[in-house]
């Protein structure tokens, strides 16, 4: 008992120190470059946090979390344009939009599951993609839309400041996530997850939760969506593009489906991994690829807890080690 | 007999799955706190009968009423709020959980609870009862077959059904393992929870219910207390065959 | 008359997207799961033929078979990379293994063909035309190839050993076992069977749209909607489904407009999977 309070304490600590340093983090870093590439990380972080919600913890095989973030950006991005709104409006405009879409989505396609769920939300992907195309007078089509930036008293926000606004809502969403996993909401998805008929036997209406679980992920997904849009200041259709579900897909799985930090230092390892081979430009589809199929290989539960795993393995074994030598 | 109260009423019941009569307008009626066993070739429709009742496959056809109330059109996770446990043939845990975390989803969402109830006393009551004595932190998935049916039960029972419904609860253990479950059986029925049981082994059925019903095709070729079953000519001719009979009669007798 | 050309154009269409699903529909059968490099094996037939007759100088005859052989031997690598170590243990891996695959696929074409299209060209450069009616003999060509692949898949599955236990195995897994059938290898011969239809399907798309890197991620779509309309599994439904979607896309095509032909389709396939998902012609797997 002693052992688990005083490791409970350290891991406490761990978590005011790196949230501590997740604060202090503009301080330090001046490269313009540098400090784009962490905000892009607290974006993907967003994403890959509220997809694996749904798809580690919910067991709901989708791919229609990018397309979710797609539809926060455009609908912000046009509302922006169309009706004038501030772009701090376009936030909640961009989750209430990519919920409700997430709904009407939801509604029938989380009566399936397995490949039909898949290929349904694949099918969605591609669908909002036309609808897209079609409307290109608001949408901007291929060109892309333009979207306003971010101000505070009529002057544009800088990066270092929009890295706060990114970080509290990475911190809304991770909090929001960890209340679910802890609710009795989160043990109904991890019961769905293992047996959706000893859960729905055992009393859980899986659709109920699915459904409530997909369109809370859509929301955050949505914020997160017009986020990027102003932030850009652009969004264009090369968001439907299969790299993006690929490298998010890689995100989840390199830091550990399931698990409420993991795909967030995935989104870390993958948007860094990326610029370190940025002299690699063409090579990096292919890297991302193959670290996918070899951590689904060799790490099939992420880096994290494969790491966890060895780091104990290690321990025991100089533990036997030690034991030996004193018989 | 005739004086004792109907827990469950199935009436001319039918399921199709293509042109398969998997149950066949069947109707009988389960009595509170009785052990009910039901048995019958592979294929003759026990488990799509359980199926039907607790709805993971709707009836195509036929009431069923549960404490005088139809449940025949209502969704699965409703008939267990309504008091019906069950468990699977396979042994259906909630394997990436651990023990505790098994108990604790039985015990919410079993009464329809919308806050997590861990009630330690409760669901240690509970793993005793079923004699389940690994630590509560272990992983289910980890758990050997006949300690995963144990927990399989526990997570029915913490729910405080009023029926539960077991799915050859014996099928894959060995004989000492299956003796204690059919002890656990024995205990649940004394407890006054009524009981259905679907079991191939006759000699356990016969020794156990007070009362059943043997299927074939879909329907139902015979019901009624052990020892008129099995005298049953039909019932020896199509299912049991004469030795058997004869072995399951002592047994019935005794 | 109109509508006569617009049959036409769906028989066509149907086609090429019969070859582009039914090694989809092939593997469900067999392995229960579904394949995402599926588009990039399409792509895959597609460069090799440009390549062997631009490059290499083959006729269309070496070509073609120089493509059976790789998307062979493609497909027999696809199984054991991604199929082979998660199988019957965690489908959602075999999912993320594909789709990685995919992308790697997609990127290596571009790195060695370059990104720009290619164009390839046809086997008999010609316009056919009677009364009004008018199609390339490409296009006919495009027919009479899927007709006569289908003919020669059929005689596979039915006349031979191998086809026989592809059969067996699709029909009942653990019976295929028993039987001693080595199931192994049915599931890489099965894979590398499907991505040669894959590769015929790119061979034949090829003269049609051009070739490029990411040629085959949209007939992959159209696939996965047809095998789902089809029912999982079934050949014939494919095809049938494969002609269905087609015509559904000619004609909101030619009497509501291009783009609202995806729509379209994204509909008619919700539809299918809440009121028959098994499709339209497939047989409920749900067993009792």
């Amino acid at each position: 008992m002693l052992k688990t309070t005083d490791n409970n304490r350290k891991l406490l600590l761990f978590y005011i120190l790196m949230v501590l340093s997740l604060l202090a983090l503009p301080l330090f870093i001046k490269n313009a470059y540098i400090m784009h590439l962490v905000i892009m990380t607290c974006v993907w972080g967003v994403v890959v946090n509220n997809w694996n919600l749904t798809l580690g913890y919910g067991g709901m095989f989708h791919i229609a979390q990018i397309s979710l973030f797609a539809v926060g950006g455009y609908m912000s991005g046009i509302f922006i344009n169309e009706l004038m709104i501030s772009p701090w409006l376009g936030l909640l405009v961009g989750g209430i939009f990519a919920a409700l879409v997430s709904l009407i989505i939801g509604l029938p396609a989380l009566r399936v599951k397995g490949i039909y769920l898949i290929l349904l939300t694949y099918a969605f992907h591609y669908g909002i993609k036309e609808l897209t195309d079609h409307f290109r007078e608001i949408t901007g089509g291929s060109m892309g839309l333009v979207v306003p930036r971010f101000r505070m008293a009529g002057v544009a926000l800088q990066n270092w400041q929009l890295y706060y606004v990114i970080l509290a809502l990475l911190a809304v969403s991770v909090l929001l996530n960890w209340m679910v996993v802890r609710s009795y909401i989160g043990k109904a998805l991890m019961a769905i997850r293992d047996s959706d008929i000893l859960a729905n036997s055992t009393g859980i209406n899986p659709y109920k939760f699915k459904l409530m679980t997909f369109v809370m992920a859509a929301f955050v997904s949505g914020v997160a969506g017009a986020f990027y849009a102003s932030y850009l200041s652009v969004i264009g259709t090369e968001i439907f593009s299969f790299t993006l579900i690929v490298n998010a897909l890689g995100m989840i799985v390199i830091g550990g489906m399931g698990t409420l930090l993991g795909p967030m230092i995935g989104s870390f390892i993958i948007t860094f991994f990326m610029e370190i081979f940025s002299g690699l430009e063409d090579y990096r589809p292919i890297l991302v690829g193959a670290v996918i199929i070899l951590v689904l290989l060799f790490a099939p539960d992420g880096l994290i807890q494969e790491g966890n795993k060895r780091w104990e393995r290690w321990k025991s074994r100089g533990k036997k080690k030690s034991e030996e030598l004193e018989v | 007999m005739e004086d004792k109260k109907a827990i469950l009423r199935v009436e001319n019941a039918s399921r199709l799955f293509g042109s398969l009569r998997a149950v066949d307008g069947l109707s009988f009626e389960v009595y509170e706190g009785e052990i009910f066993g039901i048995a019958g070739p592979n294929g003759s429709g026990k488990t799509t009968l359980m199926n039907i009742i607790t709805q993971v496959i709707p009836p195509n056809s036929g009431h069923i009423f549960f404490h005088d109330k139809p449940i025949h059109k209502m969704p699965s996770h409703k008939i267990c709020h309504e008091g019906i446990g069950r468990t699977f043939q396979n042994p259906t845990v909630f394997e990436s959980l651990s023990i505790l975390d098994n108990m604790i989803i039985g015990s919410t969402f079993g009464k329809n609870h919308n806050r997590l109830q861990s009630n330690m006393d409760k669901i240690k009551e509970v793993l005793d009862f079923v004699n389940l004595d690994k630590p509560l932190d272990r992983i289910a998935g980890k758990l050997l077959v006949n300690d995963k049916k144990k927990l399989m039960m526990a997570i029915a029972l913490i729910a405080e059904p009023s029926l539960l419904i077991l799915d050859e609860p014996c099928a894959g253990l060995n004989i000492s393992e299956a003796k204690e479950s059919i002890e656990l059986i024995r205990k649940i029925g004394e407890k006054g929870i009524t009981v259905m049981l679907i079991e191939h082994n006759m000699q356990v059925l016969m020794n156990i219910s007070d009362r059943v019903m043997i299927m074939d095709a879909g329907k139902k070729l015979c019901m009624g207390p052990p020892s008129h079953v099995c005298t049953n000519e039909l019932v020896i001719e199509k299912y049991l065959g004469k030795r058997t009979a004869k072995g399951v009669k002592d047994i019935a007798e005794s | 008359m109109d509508l006569l050309y617009l049959i036409l154009r769906a028989f066509i269409q149907g086609s090429i997207y019969a070859l582009a699903s039914i090694g989809l529909s092939l593997q469900w059968g067999v392995l229960r799961n579904l394949n995402f490099s599926h588009g990039a094996a399409i792509t895959f037939g597609a460069y090799i033929v440009w390549f062997s007759l631009e490059s290499l100088g083959f006729t269309y005859l070496f070509a073609f078979i120089a493509m059976l052989l790789a998307s062979f031997v493609l497909g027999i690598a696809i199984e054991w990379l991604t199929v082979k170590p998660f199988f019957a243990k965690n489908d959602t891996n075999i999912f993320i293994a594909t789709v990685a695959l995919s992308s790697i696929m997609a990127q290596v074409y571009h790195i060695v063909f370059g990104g720009r299209q290619k164009f390839m060209r046809p086997l008999v450069d010609q316009l056919i035309k009677i009364g009004p009616l008018q199609a390339t003999v490409q296009e006919l060509l495009t027919i009479l190839i899927t007709a006569f692949t289908l003919v020669v898949l059929w005689f596979i599955l039915q006349r031979t050993k191998t086809g026989r236990s592809i059969r067996a195995v699709s029909q009942d897994q653990v019976g295929a076992i028993l039987s001693g059938i080595n199931t192994r290898r049915v599931y890489s011969t099965t894979l590398g069977v499907a991505t040669m239809l894959a590769g015929i399907a790119g061979m034949l798309l090829g003269p049609i749209y051009f070739v490029s890197p990411h040629m085959g991620e949209s007939p992959m779509v159209k696939a996965f909607i047809i095998v789902i309309l089809g029912g999982l599994g079934s050949l014939k439904g494919t095809v049938i489904a494969a002609f269905i979607v087609a015509m559904v896309e000619v004609l909101v095509g030619r009497y509501i407009g291009v783009t609202w032909a995806p729509m379209m389709l994204f509909i008619i396939m919700i539809m299918i999977l809440i009121f028959r998902p098994q499709g339209l012609f497939g047989v409920s797997n749900r067993k009792a």
